[in-house]
């Protein structure tokens, strides 16, 4: 019989469940399980659980969550698209911006590039799907942005503008974010390996 | 629980218990209204003065919610002699002033228990003039929906608590708790809006229900449009999610429509318990650019993450992307 490690739970007020799960975690190679007594920290756990790359399923008994995790084998176990409709199609085009101008040699015409770049765009509006905005070209998308109104007319015509939370949080603009939404490096991964072309400026 | 308890009127009451509001409010004479709240609860930071500091920005806030100014306060103390030295309280009570002081408001006395517990906060009194009261019940069809602080700070306090933030976010969270809502207030008396409510406890979906129950109109907010505090995303989704937040989810569940594509951990973080979080304000649209501008002069955040749009039934708010 396969060794397993019960580590219960009922009664901890979060986020004691998650640190005791962590602990158990550590090192392990065999599956634990893990109890609480309310829905909340079962979401919490789990959600622990699924960052740490391993697999989590759920019995439910009363009042009472029984979670079996399994531990990371290696393979990440990211399960669920964090992106909002990240779904493109094989004949979609991806514009993917990772910095603030165009181009490489002199900045001032890099921004004019860049503000020309994403206003042309609009005349692809039927072929592109997402437009993902990374590392500097956060700074694009949030208030104050010299072609925030580019980009605003691109979500207008229904593209899906994926900006990177940990960049907006690097730059410390998360609280000007003015068009877009806020993305993680899964959904972008997801987004650019389901495109069917990917354009960069 | 309070709604077993019979109301109190009176023609001077402006903003009662009815209101689910922030303060009360009552006409003293015709040019001044008094604004008295009351608020105080356990530590959620283990150095005492910067409890102190939070616990008083925190009961101060209900005060500019309601669009006033605060005038004097109380101090309300429960503390543990047997256990904790008194220097832990002189520090509270310390911090506490450093706040009064800066809201220029003065302390004229408070009152003490032994509480197996420590407990801290203030009772408040604060003046407005009585037309200009902001309550939560005036937001009207087609307003602009703004919020001046990022949220996440229940978040960070169940992560604060499981020694799972690092020493820079914690730092992060204790700016935003000990910020005032002070220069929010003044700019909406300013401006002139039509609702305002702050962030604490029952989360931005909790206090926005609020408004949108007492204005009788419905919200939109955008997920993607709502600031959060550096991080606090990257530690719900490793499980720092306080009960708190999953009770007030929960408890708001069927006034709220989440529209597909909305990430569940975001909507989880709209309803996160916040210690003295920011204004949510209802403003007329041909208002929101003067809002806009007056509060980036004064340094307070201002994204627009929503609207006022008309519907009745039981879905008061809607979550877009």
């Amino acid at each position: 019989m396969a060794e397993r490690k019960t580590v219960d739970c009922r009664g901890l007020a979060c986020p004691q469940p998650v640190i005791h799960t962590k602990d158990a975690l550590q090192g392990a190679t065999f599956p634990i399980v893990v109890i609480v007594d309310n829905e909340g920290s079962c979401t919490n756990v789990s959600r622990f659980a699924e960052s740490q790359g391993a697999r989590v399923s759920v019995a439910q008994r009363d009042d009472e969550f029984h979670l079996t995790i399994e531990p990371d084998r290696g393979i990440p176990a990211a399960e669920t698209s964090l992106a909002a409709g990240a779904d493109p199609d094989a004949n979609s085009m991806v514009v993917y911006v990772s910095s603030e101008g165009m181009g490489f040699g002199d900045e001032d015409l890099g921004a004019t590039l860049m503000a020309a770049f994403l206003d042309t765009l609009s005349h692809f509006k039927g072929e592109l799907s997402h437009a993902i905005f990374v590392n500097a070209a956060a700074k694009l998308v949030v208030k104050g942005s010299p072609v925030l109104e580019q980009v605003q007319q691109l979500e207008q015509l229904g593209v899906q503008v994926l900006v990177c939370g940990t960049c907006l949080d690097h730059f410390g603009i998360s609280e000007k974010l003015a068009v877009g939404s806020v993305s993680n490096m899964y959904a972008i991964i997801e987004t650019l390996s389901k495109a069917g072309r990917i354009i960069r400026p | 629980m309070l709604a077993e308890l019979p109301l109190v009127d009176h023609p001077d009451l402006l903003v009662g218990r009815g209101y689910s509001d922030d303060a009360g409010v009552i006409r003293v004479t015709e040019d001044l209204a008094l604004i008295q709240t009351v608020d105080f609860f356990t530590p959620i930071v283990d150095d005492p003065r910067t409890f102190g500091r939070i616990a008083a920005a925190n009961s101060l806030s209900d005060v500019y919610a309601m669009g006033g100014k605060p005038l004097t306060a109380m101090n309300i103390v429960c503390f543990p002699r047997r256990s904790l030295p008194l220097t832990v309280l002189r520090d509270v009570l310390l911090g506490g002033l450093d706040v009064m002081r800066q809201a220029d408001t003065l302390l004229v006395g408070g009152h003490s228990i032994e509480d197996p517990e420590l407990k801290y906060g203030l009772s408040l009194t604060g003046t407005v003039h009585p037309d200009r009261v902001v309550t939560n019940a005036g937001a009207r069809i087609g307003d602009r929906l703004i919020l001046t602080k990022p949220l996440g700070t229940g978040v960070l306090a169940t992560a604060i608590k499981g020694g799972m933030a690092p020493p820079e976010v914690e730092a992060e969270a204790v700016r935003w708790m000990t910020t005032l809502n002070r220069d929010a207030a003044e700019v909406m008396q300013e401006i002139g809006v039509n609702a305002c409510t702050d962030i604490t406890g029952f989360g931005l979906l909790g206090h926005a229900l609020e408004m949108a129950n007492a204005s009788g109109v419905r919200l939109e907010l955008r997920a993607s449009r709502i600031p959060l505090i550096p991080r606090v995303r990257d530690l719900a989704s490793v499980g720092m999610i306080p009960a708190g937040s999953f009770a007030n989810r929960k408890f708001c569940e069927r006034a709220v429509t989440v529209e597909d594509g909305v990430d569940p951990l975001l909507v989880d973080l709209l309803a996160d318990a916040q210690t003295s979080g920011g204004l949510l304000i209802a403003v007329n649209q041909d208002r929101a650019e003067t809002l806009h501008e007056a509060l980036e002069r004064r340094n307070v955040p201002h994204p627009e993450i929503g609207r006022v749009v008309a519907g009745a039934g039981t879905s008061r708010i809607r979550v877009l992307p």
